[in-house]
């Protein structure tokens, strides 16, 4: 048991909360920028072309009509 | 607390011990660890001993000083080189109560903690049924699958959410979903 340890590397006994802290905070910027970027391109982009796209061929009073037909307004 | 500190403090700078005495007989918990002598801060000051990994060193020894135990402290204080193994192990246990590697040790205790878990839900899910049998009253009218169709042709009929929601599924020529 005694012959096959491995040789441990020695920790970082001093200043380990500083460093500790460095390498988190430019994670975790990094992880937010990225998940932000990846927000605006593949979620919100998204949703503002395909409501471009909507409204660019939609007639307003054409869906009227067909809603008023079928007597679903109250009012006429 | 600041007086415990300066009391460690006195320790460590060997002043003579009567002075740290008088303020050993103090407090009843001194009465509870028998014959056992203080060592250190500890993690709160008091003299207790809990085998912790972020507080190594406990305040108090963990055995009573017995006529060995003081021998072996007596050759302590000259070269460790010349104490055996044996003799080292003695002087541990005689201060703790378990190594590192055994208080570490994993327990298993994960395992009840899921089990129970489960058994509790289990028992969660045979009150929510009992609940529905004997307690809730009947469901209305508009759940009926009749009541349900009316409503969904009603919400396409209406046009409702036609950008990315249900009417934009619809095919409006067709009269059917779109494929």
């Amino acid at each position: 048991m005694s012959g096959e340890v491995s040789k441990v590397s020695k920790p970082q006994l001093r200043g380990l909360l500083q460093s500790q802290i460095k390498k988190n905070l430019i994670l975790a910027i990094a992880v937010a920028s990225a998940a932000a970027v990846a927000q605006k391109f593949l979620l919100n982009d998204r949703r503002k072309n395909r409501y471009a796209e909507f409204y660019k061929s939609y007639d307003i009073d054409k869906s009227f009509e067909q809603i008023r037909s079928k007597g679903l307004f109250d009012s006429c | 607390m600041a007086g415990k500190l300066m009391l460690f403090g006195k320790i460590a700078h060997n002043i003579p011990g009567s002075s740290i005495q008088r303020c050993a007989m103090s407090s009843y918990v001194r009465t509870l660890i028998g014959k056992r002598e203080i060592v250190g801060f500890g993690f709160n000051g008091e003299p207790n001993y809990v085998d912790r990994t972020d507080f190594p060193l406990p305040a108090i020894r963990w055995k009573e000083p017995s006529p060995d135990v003081l021998t072996l402290r007596e050759k302590e204080k000259g070269d460790w080189k010349l104490l055996s193994i044996e003799e080292k192990k003695a002087l541990y246990r005689a201060s703790f109560c378990q190594t590192f590697a055994e208080f570490k040790a994993p327990t298993g205790e994960w395992k009840s903690v899921i089990g129970l878990g489960l058994v509790f839900i289990s028992v969660a899910f045979w009150i929510f049924y009992g609940m529905k049998v004997f307690v809730y009253s009947p469901l209305p009218d508009s759940f009926k699958k009749e009541n349900r169709e009316a409503q969904l042709r009603r919400i396409i009929d209406l046009q409702m959410n036609p950008v990315e929601g249900i009417a934009s599924k619809w095919d409006y020529e067709k009269d059917d979903w779109k494929k």
